[in-house]
């Protein structure tokens, strides 16, 4: 009969008693450690047991609100072993289960992250009704306002020059959007940039439309990406996606967080810009095959990046593209400058 | 075989190694022998003693993991979590504070992580809706989300509390409970008031909001019917605190000529590109640098400081070692290791967090210990705790 050492520890707290443990006839039997004294006897149906975990000391929960410790034996284990949550032992311990695990952890993290997460995403933003998308609009051109933009230096008939011939555009694309609205806007701090709001709002910034010498047919391929923005509900889209990643990896990685916090930081943002990279290129190649059924000059959009380019850095390092919510330029030229040749 | 002489010349921490290491049941001569040298060490360190405080055991605090062993839990619970989308993580949270709980021992006694997995789960999905109408809303409307904000940073106090009680609640050693009963004003004037206060200071009662808020948890803590008392000192605070803001100031100013010296040649052959990387990727450095150095020189200071001063009625006292270069090489590896094994070398960065903390920790337990009577009253749910992960404003001692 094996014999198990540990302390039985009673409901009110109070002193201690060094015990031996052993099962006895299918009973638990508790007897002091320095008289031999039997101090309880239980059957398996009067006990509650915390469930195995490596190899730590047992614990049971004896009628009346004591508690025993003892370390673990073959005989206890088996007495206890109908109670809950043996099973989770049996995986956390069996070596097939951890060879399993290596394999399918950064498999199912990247099934998660690069296919199930997108597709949801995608599925909860189009339940978004119009109301909420205008509203959402309205409210964040109005904190943009408030903190970032300035009403646009440019002349009214300049602005109304660019609108006709938007106009033109929007007239010969097919949406399924309600009308969309572009407006003007001084830059600042943002700089030449275009941006379009879930609604159909779209604002270019004074700054962007210096930067392509006022060429309108660049204006309007920049406008069509901005569309496909719209068109592809990606605003939506990428709010539903930060919300499922910030929750997933809170937790997932939360409880051991402590030293992790940069690690849990750093991974939400690589896999929120490889989303936000996937949009650039969707509304790309929303504007590229636009140009194309509009008869347009394709290379346009290529020109217009082409503009862009000259306001980064040329670096290419590959590191840098994992911290960028956009694909690197150079690459979006080269996809805008070949579709032609495959129309 | 050596006489147990042979610790004569061990130092405080070789000989808290030598007893983690030792087989007590092979050799209990030698583990007494080691107990008794501890003791006598900490008796040194505390020399105002009163007689009938004298320790019944002085015991080192002794961490029984094991990489390999947690590794594998870690991993099986990592996959169930994924493939249940979340739902399982609440057992897998269990689990895991279970095996670092259970695997530390003071005095032959482990401790016991008390939460059940439907209390996690019940408080996390509540803590999930919350932030996710917190974030909607502040994407929709960013205005509001702007007053929800301040609001939910005037709440903050009131979530960390409630984060606190659960905690300290689902403790145990020998079988009786910890506490937490700081009170909600006290949390609103510690976590909120004197901060706002400190900023009209200039920061330079800032010292004395880090001392104010770790006497609030200290002294707001219990285990059983006793409480926890500390007697922190300002000048030490301010002491390291100054000490924390001089370390990086200074590895700033060196690492700032050293960047721009090395900038400066760079641009000179013509590379001006690789000029404003360098000084990015310098600078982006000397950050990371001097935030680990600074605060791994803040906590082990203050930790150590707070163990000294910390005394558990006439049931405990405790002192620590942490030595801040130890600490700084174990963060700085740490980062490391993690971001080299892609996150597979979590478990082992825990594990060696762990030990490293309980090798440096030494517990004495008074006589009193056997008259600490359960105290179960307060409930607490899970809520707070799981909101304060997911807001991100957890707060640890120190």
């Amino acid at each position: 009969m094996t014999v198990s050492k540990g302390f039985l520890y009673h409901a009110t707290g109070g002193p201690v008693v060094p015990v031996c443990c052993a099962i006895k006839n299918n009973q638990l039997v508790i007897f002091d450690e320095h008289d031999n004294k039997v101090i309880y006897r239980y059957s398996s149906a009067s006990c509650e047991a915390e469930s195995k975990l490596a190899s730590l000391p047992r614990e049971i929960h004896l009628p009346h609100g004591d508690k025993v410790v003892c370390s673990a034996f073959a005989a206890l284990d088996e007495w206890l072993a109908p109670k809950k949550g043996a099973s989770l032992f049996a995986l956390e311990t069996q070596r097939k289960w951890l060879v399993a695990s290596l394999l399918l952890v950064p498999l199912s993290l990247y099934g998660l992250f690069g296919y199930l997460l997108p597709w949801s995403a995608v599925y909860f933003a189009a339940y978004v009704p119009h109301s909420i998308k205008q509203i959402a609009s309205e409210q964040t051109l109005k904190a943009l306002d408030y903190s970032l933009l300035e009403p646009s230096s440019l002349s009214a008939a300049e602005q109304q020059r660019i609108q006709v011939h938007f106009s033109q555009v929007l007239a010969n694309i097919h949406t399924q959007h309600d009308p969309f609205t572009i407006l003007f806007r001084q830059g600042n701090a943002m700089g030449p940039n275009a941006f379009a709001l879930p609604d159909g709002t779209i604002v270019f910034t004074d700054e962007i439309i210096l930067l392509v010498d006022k060429q309108q047919d660049l204006l309007d391929a920049i406008l069509l990406h901005e569309i496909g923005h719209v068109e592809h509900n990606h605003a939506m889209q990428l709010v539903a996606e930060s919300l499922f990643t910030t929750v997933i990896i809170s937790t997932y990685f939360g409880d051991v967080s402590g030293a992790l916090d940069l690690f849990m930081g750093v991974g939400s943002t690589v896999v929120h810009n490889q989303f936000s990279q996937k949009h650039e290129w969707e509304a790309d190649n929303y504007a590229i095959s636009q140009l194309h059924q509009l008869s347009r000059e394709p290379d346009t959009f290529a020109q217009a990046m082409k503009k862009l380019a000259t306001l980064m850095p040329t670096t290419n390092e590959n590191l840098s593209q994992w911290f960028s919510t956009h694909p690197h330029i150079d690459a979006r030229i080269d996809n805008a400058s070949k579709v032609p040749e495959t129309p | 075989m050596d006489a147990p002489t042979q610790y004569e010349n061990y130092s405080f921490s070789e000989l808290k190694e030598a007893r983690r290491t030792i087989d007590a049941t092979r050799y209990p001569e030698r583990a007494a022998e080691l107990d008794k040298r501890i003791a006598a060490f900490s008796a040194l360190e505390n020399p105002t003693l009163p007689v009938e405080d004298k320790p019944v055991a002085g015991a080192a605090l002794t961490f029984h993991g094991k990489t390999g062993e947690y590794f594998s839990i870690w991993i099986v619970n990592l996959l169930l979590s994924i493939v249940t989308l979340g739902v399982f993580s609440a057992w897998a949270k269990v689990r895991t504070y279970r095996y670092f709980y259970g695997n530390t021992e003071i005095d032959g006694h482990r401790f016991t992580y008390l939460a059940t997995p439907l209390q996690i789960l019940k408080g996390r999905i509540l803590a999930v809706c919350l932030f996710a109408s917190y974030f909607i809303l502040s994407t929709i409307h960013p205005i509001a989300g702007l007053v929800v904000a301040v609001l939910l940073a005037g709440f903050t106090p009131v979530l960390v509390v409630l984060s606190y009680r659960f905690k300290l609640r689902m403790t145990a050693y020998r079988h009786v409970r910890f506490h937490f009963n700081g009170s909600i004003k006290q949390a609103f004037v510690v976590f909120l008031l004197l901060p706002i206060a400190s900023v009209f200071t200039l920061y330079t009662i800032l010292p004395i909001v880090f001392q104010k808020i770790d006497e609030y948890l200290i002294d707001g803590s219990g285990y059983g019917n006793r409480q926890f008392s500390s007697r922190l000192s300002t000048a030490e605070y301010y002491g390291t605190s100054l000490g924390a803001v001089g370390i990086a100031m200074g590895i700033f100013m060196v690492g700032g000529i050293a960047a721009t010296v090395a900038a400066v040649v760079v641009a000179s052959e013509g590379g001006e590109q690789a000029m404003v990387s360098i000084l990015t990727a310098g600078f982006l450095g000397l950050y990371g640098l001097a935030y680990i150095i600074a605060s791994g020189f803040y906590s082990a200071r203050i930790r150590n400081h707070i163990f000294a001063r910390t005394k558990l009625g006439n049931v405990a006292q405790f002192s620590s070692n942490v030595r801040v270069s130890s600490l700084i090489w174990l963060r700085f590896s740490n980062i490391l290791a993690i971001i080299c094994s892609l996150g597979f070398a979590i478990p082992w960065v825990l594990i060696r967090t762990a030990h490293f903390y309980a090798n440096a920790t030494y517990v004495e337990i008074l006589p009193g210990i056997d008259e600490v009577v359960a105290d179960d009253r307060n409930a607490a749910g899970a809520l707070g705790e799981e909101a304060v992960t997911l807001f991100d404003v957890d707060v640890a001692l120190g």
